[in-house]
């Protein structure tokens, strides 16, 4: 029988692959793809909890998610267009305008 | 239904995991946004088998619907080759050893993270889901929506019209000179 602790563990592995591919990509667009892969892990187990315990606020919580990924993405998308029309990048690592 | 639980969570997460992995290593862009796709699907497969049917559809509607396709319209605006990373080879002439030496400890601090989670997660008492008739049906969420969560719904427009906004106004930026 599946059991809370088979989605939650799902869930971490997610995070965890997330986690490295924010770390490890060199495309500011590929790092926005990870990001939404921790987003949904973190919403596998907003769900798994509401599903256990019986009580509908973790797939509400997860509905906000939803929109706070979708306005992140697009403001963050909107940012990395243009950094790359004005300088041509989109290598985080050379995006060091501010950098004294 | 009861025995066929089995089987679908474990293809489910399987696809989800081994889609992911496609998005973390796949060098190609394009190919990330639609192994992110597959991931979205199998999680929102992995939502029906919690009985949590609206956020699975609203998991297929906006990701692979809108989200996805935002992204695949932003990697054909800047142009697939600008897109992909063309880094590696130049980074292959330096000294590798201490480009390779940082992605191991990215490996190790990923796997750090991972453990910690399983260990807080096996601390936890395990619990087999209730059997009941409880479901996130429409008529259920909407109700908890507009009655207990209703200053927060409303925040979420709020956020949502700032981001819009947001990207308004970055659109219209004039175009400076190149640096």
């Amino acid at each position: 029988m599946i059991s809370l602790n088979h989605y939650l563990v799902t869930s971490g592995i997610l995070f965890a692959i997330g986690v490295f591919g924010v770390l490890t990509r060199k495309n500011i667009i590929m790092i926005l793809l990870s990001i939404e892969i921790m987003l949904n892990a973190a919403n596998l187990s907003f769900v798994a909890f509401s599903s256990a315990l019986g009580d509908l606020g973790g797939q509400v919580i997860s509905l906000f998610v939803v929109a706070i990924a979708a306005s992140e993405v697009a403001i963050g998308l909107a940012i990395a267009v243009l950094i790359f029309r004005n300088r041509g990048i989109l290598d985080p690592n050379e995006m060091n305008l501010m950098k004294w | 239904m009861n025995h066929l639980q089995i089987p679908l969570f474990y293809i489910f997460a399987l696809a989800a995991i081994a889609s992911s992995i496609v998005v973390v290593k796949d060098r190609r862009p394009t190919y990330g946004v639609l192994a992110l796709a597959v991931t979205m699907i199998s999680l929102s497969g992995l939502f029906v088998l919690l009985q949590a049917y609206f956020v699975a559809v609203i998991q297929i509607l906006i990701y692979a619907g809108a989200i996805l396709v935002l992204f695949l319209f932003v990697i054909m605006l800047l142009g697939v080759s600008g897109a992909e990373e063309t880094q590696e080879i130049s980074r292959k002439n330096k000294i590798t050893s201490i480009a390779k030496m940082h992605r191991n400890i990215k490996i190790l601090l990923g796997l750090t993270l991972f453990s910690e989670l399983i260990t807080v997660i096996f601390a936890l008492q395990d619990s087999k889901f209730p059997q009941g008739n409880f479901a996130g049906t429409v008529e259920a969420i909407g109700t908890a929506l507009f009655t207990n969560y209703l200053l927060p719904f409303e925040l979420v427009s709020g956020i949502l019209l700032i981001g819009i906004f947001g990207v308004v106004n970055l659109a219209h930026k004039e175009l400076q000179k190149p640096l």
